[in-house]
């Protein structure tokens, strides 16, 4: 079976600087973003056990812990596999981009930005597995009202932000697709870390502890969402030239779709001094930014993406890792983003939606992981049937999950219950919900197969020569 | 000349991206200029007072049922005064179709949101203040009513019905 390979045919004029590898430095400090983030899943995922353990009758009174480490549990399993996944996938590409322009300056930047974001995750663990602190599940950015925890996510976006910054000092070559993207990413992302200063200094006092969270989390984590959003644009912009041998969009086009998110995010902090921080407006306002925001650059891209595999069909092989995460991801994103415009206010058409786009984002992710960044680094998994499988089944069990839960909402099945209180009265209902579990289930089994095979990998001696 | 149509093509559709994108920032503002469903207006209350109100309410139009717990009150068309408060909406009611009620809600703890299905309402109520939501049922039913703003960890089961009847 042929290997993925970025460095050689036939994607090697696509990835031209590359061909010359990286600098060790700058390995070393991708190879610690791939870790962080392929390390976020496995904690995600083994916080997903625990928590399942701890709901399990006999198993739950084997624990450590109490009956309230169900939800502590859960804060820290959305953060690691929701905001340190992401974030880590931001500092990864943004030593590529920095690798892409050239640039030398302020490399000490872009190490100890690895270093906070590693320290800030580790310490995220400390309170989740001492029961220290409410556990908050706000939306965005749940959290353990603990000092600890707090200052874990403020090292963690610390850390990201250097890097971005790094990337800032040395970014040359707008018109490359990769600097652009990662650019308008780490834009966005400095745009939402103001966000939340601006959020802490406004939010007044006397406020109930979940209401400061919030509102804390409410601006800024709408525009990290631009982040994603751009880093999974210029996933697709990779995949795809791994795929075909040629990028989706001409350069300008691919900028202007970079800068259109851009656009949108830039007048963010003025909300926080046009609207009062704690009012109906100023959560309107971060709402229609993704309304109107995050449509159009997608949308571009999946039409080039659709004239590229029209193009290409003849040459095209869609079993390949790079097509099958480009090609999943865009089907799974594109169903959740349709289901965001029929969202009911409290059913499960809700998780419906982001389930489905934040699957999509990860299939791009886990495709750059094992097709892209681990090749990069001179780690080449063969495309064994383990290494194609697990996209499929990630991806198709993420869409049963979404479908099924979409159904279900649409039905009248409420949001984040369990047990009788979902009222599952029809059999339509069942239906629905037995086929998200199922859906769920698969998406595990995929996840945990990428999980294990990024960690192996990346643990593994790279393959010289 | 392949490369030169490429080019111009590519800046092309980049400007009209870039436009695209323009044209929907403009929307933003203009869509909640023009089309919106404005936020009602909230003013602050005397928290013992409006809840002392509603008790009075409750036993002025009680049905002596219960329901998860809340009292059941069957109002005549007109001021219906509710309490917002971690994690119910008090009394439960039942309304009946085609009448005009006016829900005065108000948060007699922390900010709760207020968004009732059928009415095209999301009131933001900060703790101590209350709004009006407008609500005349069409068909018997339930309209469901959802607490819209995160309130604290029993947050997604602050949810209650409006059962509508038909004409008595």
């Amino acid at each position: 079976m042929r290997a993925v390979d970025p460095l050689g045919q036939p994607s090697a004029p696509f990835f031209g600087v590359f061909s010359r590898g990286l600098v060790p430095p700058l390995a070393r400090e991708l190879r610690g973003w791939a870790l962080l983030a392929a390390g976020s899943l496995a904690v995600a995922g083994l916080l997903a056990l625990l928590l399942a353990a701890s709901r399990t009758p006999v198993l739950g009174g084997l624990l450590p812990w109490g009956p309230a480490f169900f939800r502590t549990a859960l804060v820290t399993h959305v953060v690691f596999s929701f905001i340190v996944w992401y974030l880590a996938f931001l500092g990864a590409l943004s030593v590529v981009a920095t690798a892409r322009g050239g640039g030398s300056r302020a490399a000490g930047l872009g190490m100890a930005g690895l270093v906070l974001a590693v320290l800030g995750s580790g310490l995220l663990l400390v309170p989740t597995l001492a029961e220290w602190g409410e556990p908050s599940l706000n939306n965005y950015v749940p959290v353990l009202v603990h000092p600890l925890y707090y200052l874990g996510l403020g090292l963690l976006g610390l850390g990201v932000t250097l890097a971005v910054l790094r990337l800032f000092a040395n970014a040359g070559g707008w018109r490359d697709p990769v600097v652009a993207g990662t650019l308008a990413a780490g834009a966005c992302l400095l745009v939402a870390m103001a966000c939340f200063v601006l959020a802490w200094l406004a939010i007044p006092s006397g406020q109930d502890v979940s209401s400061v969270n919030e509102r804390l989390f409410w601006g800024g984590g709408h525009v990290l969402q631009f982040t994603n959003t751009a880093l999974m644009l210029t996933g697709w912009h990779l995949l795809a030239g791994l795929a075909a041998g040629e990028a989706p969009l001409p350069p300008r086009l691919f900028g202007a779709a970079m800068a259109a998110l851009v656009l949108f995010v830039l007048p963010a902090p003025a909300f926080y001094a046009l609207f009062p921080v704690m009012g109906w407006e100023h959560r309107e306002a971060f709402t229609l930014l993704l309304r109107y925001g995050l449509v159009l650059s997608p949308v571009v891209m999946g039409l080039g993406l659709v004239a590229l595999f029209w193009r290409r069909r003849a040459v095209l092989r869609w079993t390949s890792v790079p097509m099958l995460a480009l090609g999943l991801s865009i089907l799974v994103f594109g169903i959740g983003g349709v289901f965001g415009y029929f969202l009911g206010v409290s059913d499960t058409r809700t998780p419906s939606h982001y389930h489905a786009v934040i699957g999509g984002v990860n299939l791009t992710f886990m495709g750059l992981m094992l097709a892209f960044l681990l090749p990069l680094l001179s780690r080449m998994p063969d495309e064994s049937r383990a290494v194609r499988l697990q996209f499929p089944l990630y991806g198709l069990g993420q869409l049963m999950f979404s479908v099924g839960m979409f159904a279900a909402g649409a039905a009248g099945v409420p949001r984040k219950t369990a047990g009788a209180e979902q009222g599952l009265d029809s059999l339509g209902k069942i239906a629905s919900m037995a086929v998200t579990g199922l859906g769920g289930l698969v998406a595990v089994i995929g996840g945990a197969m990428f999980v294990w095979i990024s960690l192996r990998w990346l643990l593994a001696r790279p393959r010289h020569g | 000349m392949a490369d030169l149509l490429r080019t111009r093509w590519d800046q092309l559709a980049a400007a009209f991206v870039l436009a695209a994108g323009l044209g929907l920032f403009a929307a933003m503002p203009l869509w909640r200029w023009a089309g919106a469903p404005p936020q009602s207006r909230v003013a602050a209350i005397d928290v013992a007072e409006f809840e002392q109100r509603v008790e009075d309410f409750v036993a002025a139009h009680g049905t002596g049922e219960v329901e998860d717990g809340l009292p059941v009150v069957a109002p005549p068309p007109g001021e219906v005064p509710v309490i917002a408060r971690r994690w119910q909406f008090y009394p439960a009611l039942r309304l009946e179709a085609g009448q005009r009620y006016e829900l005065h809600v108000a948060s007699t703890d922390i900010l709760h949101g207020f968004a009732l299905e059928g009415a095209g309402a999301d009131l933001l109520l900060p703790g101590g203040s209350a709004g009006v939501v407008t609500l005349v049922p069409q068909a018997p039913g339930r309209l469901a009513i959802q607490c819209s703003e995160y309130c604290g960890i029993e947050h997604n089961r602050m949810r209650a019905w409006v059962e509508v009847v038909g004409p008595q």
